[in-house]
């Protein structure tokens, strides 16, 4: 990214917090998820073929691990993470430091407004978006997996606005 | 005679639009179904009564048995002619077409001797016999309601297409496959897993759908009558919304193996993959081919909402296609070359047809409930889609003529998905 849209972006975002009095802490780009480094692909990815068995290229796990974090939460059609949503994924991060054997899985969920297939692009990019940000603060790519599930999976079944905010979301299963 | 009316609906449509801009008239659209005003619309259509375009047929010249298959045979037969739109059954001595001939079973097969004779002309359109064991006599009515859709129209019915559809009723997102008339419901994976987005190979043997059996989204094959099935795509990230080109030779998919959820087209033979979008900062989904296999109708959020965009198959020149509506998703581009998609106008979702090359949408539905995922028959004038109301979910079929649709599932259970089969 160059500059200039570097400087438009972080001006816009602090105008845009300042004028609803939030703090901006870190500096962080909010309207640029995920970053330009995720052009490098997934590891290995220019060696896949349809033919190969490519779980095997997915990392594998025997458990999954009892620890719990907080969902980060998405505006509508947005796969944008907001600022008040990045200290959740701070949390994943500095877990995964500590134990550097633990690997993520981040599924990607929905509401159920829209069609299905286009929420499993949805959900994908809101994994993609928590993922990017883990890597921007140095969990090695190689470590995550995402796992769009959609509107599929729902945390609530039904149709109020407060239900269906909760189920846009990106949520972190440790495994190992 | 579909051509016929498309044209002129779709001349009128023209016509009545220039009319209102130039005279700023807004003029609502009433439906036969629902009776609802659609209130964004600019697209001015009349829908046609069904008299105007369905025929009375007398059929009572076709003598039938009075044994449990042949009242099933004849049940059948009346049902696809009235449900289907072209014909309704007339009472005896009048109709604009006539079906005589004998119906027998002997020996459990059954046996149709049948003509079918314009009344005006008395010329003779189908002349056939058919035959079939009695425990396919439904099968057996369909194909002859085909035949003699065919034979009266020049365009075959679909009585004796299927359809597949996701249900919930195992508490599980299984596939099922039903007939055209809703009836012969078999359920057709029994994984307990959540199935997404299928679409027919050109076959009508096999399909593909996305499937979380292994724990990740990945795309299967699936042979119907074999029942063999086989991953096919299965890159980290997300795998899904495959769909099969007109010739069988490609299949269009969205994968974000390379960082984000991109269209991408696969040769089946060589196994070779195309990427045909490069959208970092979207969501691309849903592809549909066109007939003739040339181009490609997707969805793409890089305006912020998810709109229409039409790719050449070799991935030069997308253009957007959609611009009304808060949001325009699921087309399924049909074999006519008109797209049917589904749009956010108002608070729900309704079925727009679009023509891809001048843009003219022509809004089908407008009763307050979603109308989600169509996908055409092979007709090409009737559409399965899901309608949501209240929680609950059902798939309907639309007569694209008419603008009436009928409840296509009738067992128990949230039904969406729908994919027509073809031929």
């Amino acid at each position: 990214m160059d500059k200039k849209r570097c400087l438009v972006i972080a001006l816009t975002v602090v105008v845009a917090l300042g004028s609803f009095g939030c703090g901006w802490r870190r500096g962080k780009d909010v309207d640029d998820f995920p970053p330009a480094h995720l052009d490098a692909g997934w590891p290995g990815s220019a060696d896949f073929r349809f033919d190969d068995d490519p779980l095997a290229q997915r990392f594998g796990y025997t458990q999954t691990l009892d620890v719990h974090f907080e969902n980060v939460l998405f505006g509508f059609d947005s796969s944008q993470i907001a600022s008040g949503e990045q200290s959740k994924i701070e949390d994943v991060a500095n877990y995964m430091r500590r134990n550097p054997n633990v690997k993520a899985i981040i599924e990607g969920h929905t509401c159920d407004i829209g069609s299905r297939e286009y929420n499993m692009a949805l959900g994908e990019r809101r994994a993609l978006a928590a993922r990017a940000y883990l890597v921007q603060l140095g969990i090695e790519p190689a470590r995550i997996q995402t796992l769009s599930y959609g509107e599929e999976n729902p945390l609530h079944f039904g149709t109020s606005e407060a239900e269906r905010r909760l189920n846009r979301r990106a949520a972190f299963n440790m495994v190992q | 005679m579909v051509e016929y009316w498309y044209s002129i609906l779709f001349h009128g449509m023209t016509v009545m639009r220039n009319l209102t801009l130039k005279l700023g008239l807004i003029i609502a659209i009433f439906i036969s179904v629902g009776m609802y005003p659609v209130r964004e619309s600019n697209a001015q259509v009349r829908v046609r009564k069904a008299a105007e375009i369905t025929s009375p047929i007398d059929i009572s010249g076709l003598n039938i048995a009075g044994d449990a298959a042949s009242r099933s045979f004849r049940q059948t037969l009346v049902d696809d002619l009235n449900r289907f739109g072209w014909f309704t059954v007339a009472a005896p001595g009048s109709g604009a077409f006539r079906v005589l001939g004998e119906q027998t079973v002997a020996d459990g097969s059954m046996q149709v001797r049948l003509e079918l004779v314009r009344t005006a002309n008395r010329e003779s359109l189908l002349r056939r016999t058919y035959s079939g064991r009695t425990a396919e006599a439904r099968n057996l009515a369909h194909r002859i309601h085909d035949d003699l859709v065919q034979a009266a129209t020049g365009r075959r019915g679909i009585a004796s297409t299927t359809l597949l559809m996701i249900g919930n009723r195992s508490n599980a997102k299984e596939m099922y496959w039903v007939d055209a008339d809703g009836r012969n419901l078999r359920q057709v994976t029994h994984d307990g897993s959540i199935s997404v987005a299928p679409a027919w190979a050109p076959d009508g043997k096999r399909f593909v759908y996305t499937s979380f059996v292994g724990g990740f989204p990945d795309i299967y094959l699936v042979d119907l009558e074999s029942g063999r099935r086989e991953r096919i795509a299965a890159f980290p990230g997300l795998n899904s919304s495959a769909a099969f080109s007109p010739d069988g030779t490609e299949l269009a998919l969205i994968l974000s193996k390379d960082g984000n959820p991109e269209l991408y087209v696969r040769n089946l033979r060589s196994g070779r993959l195309m990427r045909l979008t490069h959208t970092r900062y979207a969501n691309e989904a849903s592809p549909s081919w066109s007939p003739d296999g040339r181009r490609i109708v997707y969805v793409s959020d890089s305006t912020g909402a998810p709109h229409l965009y039409v790719v050449d198959r070799d991935g030069k020149e997308s253009r957007r296609l959609t611009r009304r509506g808060r949001d325009n998703v699921s087309p399924d581009w049909g074999p006519d070359g008109r797209i049917i998609l589904s749009s956010r106008r108002g608070p729900h979702y309704q079925l727009v047809l679009i023509d891809p090359d001048t843009g003219e949408e022509m809004v089908l539905t407008s009763d307050p409930a979603d109308h989600e995922d169509p996908s055409w028959a092979p007709d090409g004038r009737h559409v399965a889609f899901t309608r949501s109301s209240g929680g609950r979910s059902a798939i309907y079929m639309l007569d694209t003529l008419t603008g009436s649709s009928v409840p296509l599932s009738r067992t128990e259970g949230q039904w969406y998905s729908a994919v027509w089969s073809p031929r």
